[in-house]
């Protein structure tokens, strides 16, 4: 009987102990997730502060271009007609000038006014 | 005799699995438990925070490329077309032609006011 009980507190010191090291271990995995977690978390917050500061000091210059260019979109678009049909009646203006840019008689039509 | 006595006897199923008398001593589970709950719960707020500032990261950086995109056609198209100009401008003074300098009359570059 005596042998019975001191088997079987032996055995739950070994599980006492098994135990502990399992909680420690626990703890020990969670911290260092949680530490990896705040690493990211922390690159992640920086990157989005840098991000967005560089988004709002463009903007308004990218705005500003846009606007530039969509207010001289018809200007730039009836030079372009007139150049190329100016080019397909002078050839030699065509060759030297638009050439230079990808331009051919073929891929431009003749407007009419 | 031995039920007389109040020791446990094997055949009674309340009994077998009561140690009360051999009961092992853990360290306080509640304690540690506690603590492993409170830094789950941090866990999860890093994360939550985690997948918020990825998503902030991923829309800005999408705003971004929009904008620069954009800025790149405009200003690609602005400058080919001044580029045209002004070799059209150089072709004119070389070869004077009345629709050229009609075509390129907009374009003139204004006098300075004093």
């Amino acid at each position: 009987m005596n042998d019975l009980e001191t088997h079987s507190s032996e055995r739950n010191s070994d599980l006492e102990l098994v135990v502990e090291s399992l909680q420690r271990q626990v703890f020990l995995l969670l911290l260092a997730l949680i530490i990896v977690a705040a690493t990211v978390v922390f690159y992640l917050c920086y990157q989005s502060r840098v991000l967005g500061n560089d988004l709002e000091t463009s903007r308004p210059r990218v705005k500003e271009l846009i606007g530039n260019y969509q207010r001289e979109a018809p200007t730039i678009k009836k030079f372009d007609q007139d150049i190329s049909n100016y080019a397909l009646t002078h050839r030699d203006f065509g060759q030297r000038v638009l050439g230079k840019y990808g331009w051919t008689p073929g891929t431009a039509k003749p407007q009419n006014h | 005799m031995l039920l007389c006595a109040g020791l446990p006897s094997p055949e009674d199923p309340k009994k077998r699995v009561d140690n009360r008398r051999q009961s092992a001593k853990f360290t306080p589970t509640m304690k540690s438990e506690a603590l492993n709950g409170i830094l789950t719960v941090v866990l999860g707020a890093l994360l939550v925070l985690g997948v918020f500032f990825a998503l902030k990261v991923v829309f800005i950086t999408h705003e971004l490329r929009t904008l620069q995109s954009q800025a790149n056609f405009a200003n690609t198209a602005l400058l080919q077309t001044q580029a045209v100009i002004n070799d059209s401008r150089a072709y004119y003074n070389a070869h004077p032609d009345a629709d050229l300098g009609r075509i390129l009359q907009p374009f003139q570059p204004k006098p300075a006011t004093r």
